[in-house]
């Protein structure tokens, strides 16, 4: 058998993460993501940031798996190397005819790396399952600030100051934890993030610590110290809020005036710099009319466009921002706008189009995959449930994510038993079931789902019927 | 530690969907629009 020659790493761009004994590998450019049983998982361990050859490799290998053939490790890693370049997840440089690697981007042998009997799971539906046995802060937001520079008529951030903010080494600690805690993403949000002086600071440690990050602002504020550090390869997505292409209509629910002038211009820099950006466009009473706009502009720039037609009330449980939900009477028209509007949304109703019906009683992932911060140290199960769960002053995240009888509780909840009228809800498929927008309006385990929310499943269903001419 | 050759357990090739980087200010989005197995 050859000398393995070729050396291997991970792309700038791809995040490995060993989970209570399964390897996960994700590309964030792809969005491709592939989940390894335990060998799996001490493989992905041995590729790193920096080249190192096959022979290294195979070397750690042999210590780990104690007794197994060196030439059976030699060529499983040979194999499990070509499939991750050929997935894109790694470089390889070196004797590529002896790896037998195809270019990037061509179909990889299916038979290269066993799966399961039944084939491979979906990697979103494998993690869920997995992260409920073994919870895990998988992804963790970060509130930098509650102050915001823009003052949106339906925001559900409580902005009262509730004690001190964390100071920066605080901050940067909790940060290091997150490596330990097997974290995959840090989501930088407010208030406006770009306030947050120690912004690119909190960035760079997340960097360091090989953590994706994501950021949500309104960009009104983007500086070049900002650009910079949001064009780093482990920058996941810029994430800002456009209501309307109408500065009018944009700035009477920002509040901001010249808003949308810098809030595109900022947009157009990132993208012009390569940052992935987003952007959401919440609808509400105000903008009804002139909102779908806003997806013409995203498919100029190349930028999806995301709607929310259920506003959240405040954190504080104050529901007057509500009076700018859209009314039920609006909606249809509505999403029948966000279906004309949306490619995305067009294309996912055409790939599942038998599953219209289908019963689904999941949750999302509070309590088993996500945790969030505010600035003052607080923890909420996610960002907007107006829920404490722990202080950063006094815990570290390990300990409120282990001891905290608030997310003992969630990770109880059984959609099933406390809202049982959902089992035989025929639009039950088409649901935004968010504990987080419940709690803020009638409490999360109170069994009340709040008013207006059935109603958007069952528009929702009917239009996507309609356009699938289903039922015709 | 025993050895056996890496078994893929899942994959997300035919969907390709970003994770969740929170839910985002505004919204799962799309998880309240399409069917939530989408």
């Amino acid at each position: 058998m050859k000398t393995p020659q070729f050396r291997i790493t991970l792309k700038p761009d791809s995040f490995v993460r060993n989970l209570d004994g399964v390897g996960f590998i994700y590309n964030i450019s792809t969005h491709r993501q592939e989940v390894f049983d335990a060998s799996g998982a001490v493989f992905l361990k041995q590729i790193g940031r920096s080249y190192r050859t096959g022979e290294e490799t195979v070397d750690s290998l042999n210590r780990i798996f104690v007794g197994a053939p060196r030439e059976v490790l030699l060529s499983d890693f040979r194999e499990f190397a070509a499939h991750l370049h050929q997935a894109e997840f790694v470089e390889i440089l070196g004797d590529e005819d002896q790896l037998a690697v195809a270019p990037p981007g061509k179909a990889r042998n299916a038979d290269s790396i066993p799966a399961t009997d039944r084939g491979p799971a979906e990697t979103s539906e494998f993690l869920k399952e997995h992260f409920r046995a073994h919870p895990t802060v998988f992804s963790f937001q970060f509130y930098t600030t509650e102050q915001c520079n823009e003052h949106c008529i339906h925001c559900y951030v409580d902005r009262k100051p509730y004690g001190r903010s964390l100071p920066l080494e605080r901050r940067l600690a909790l940060i290091d934890e997150l490596v330990t805690l097997g974290t995959l993403d840090v989501t930088f949000t407010g208030g406006e993030a770009l306030l947050c002086k120690d912004l690119p600071v909190l960035m760079e440690r997340a960097r360091k610590n090989d953590l994706v990050v994501a950021v949500l602002s309104n960009l009104t504020l983007l500086t070049d110290e900002f650009v910079e550090a949001l064009a780093k390869p482990n920058v996941d997505v810029v994430q800002t809020s456009i209501y309307s292409m109408d500065a009018e209509v944009h700035e009477t629910i920002t509040r901001h005036p010249g808003s949308l002038k810098q809030t595109r211009l900022g947009l157009e820099r990132l993208r012009s710099a390569g940052v992935r950006v987003r952007i959401s466009c919440p609808v509400l009473k105000e903008n009804r009319s002139s909102f779908h706009d806003v997806f013409r502009y995203g498919a100029d720039l190349g930028v999806p466009v995301n709607c929310d037609f259920a506003i959240m009330a405040m954190e504080d449980g104050d529901t007057s921002n509500l009076a700018h939900r859209i009314g039920t009477g609006d909606l249809e028209a509505v999403v029948r706008q966000v279906v004309q509007g949306s490619p995305k949304y067009r294309e996912r109703l055409e790939q599942n189009r038998d599953a219209l019906d289908a019963t689904s009683l999941d949750t999302c992932g509070i309590g088993t995959y996500m945790l969030c911060m505010k600035s003052n140290g607080e923890f909420l199960p996610c960002p907007g449930f107006g829920l404490v769960v722990g202080n950063a002053w006094d815990s570290d995240i390990e300990k409120v994510w282990k001891e905290s009888p608030q997310l003992a509780a969630l990770r109880r909840f059984s959609r099933r038993n406390s809202f049982p009228q959902c089992s035989s809800c025929d639009a039950n498929a088409f649901c935004h079931f968010c504990l987080a927008k419940f709690q803020n309006e009638t409490g999360w385990a109170s069994g009340v789902v709040p008013s207006g929310y059935c109603e958007v499943a069952r528009i929702n269903k009917r239009v996507a019927r309609e356009y699938l001419a289903i039922g015709r | 530690m025993a050895y056996s050759k890496p078994v893929l357990l899942a994959e997300n090739v035919k969907t390709r969907q970003p994770l969740a980087v929170c839910p985002p200010k505004a919204a799962c989005i799309y998880s309240c629009q399409v069917p939530s197995k989408m």
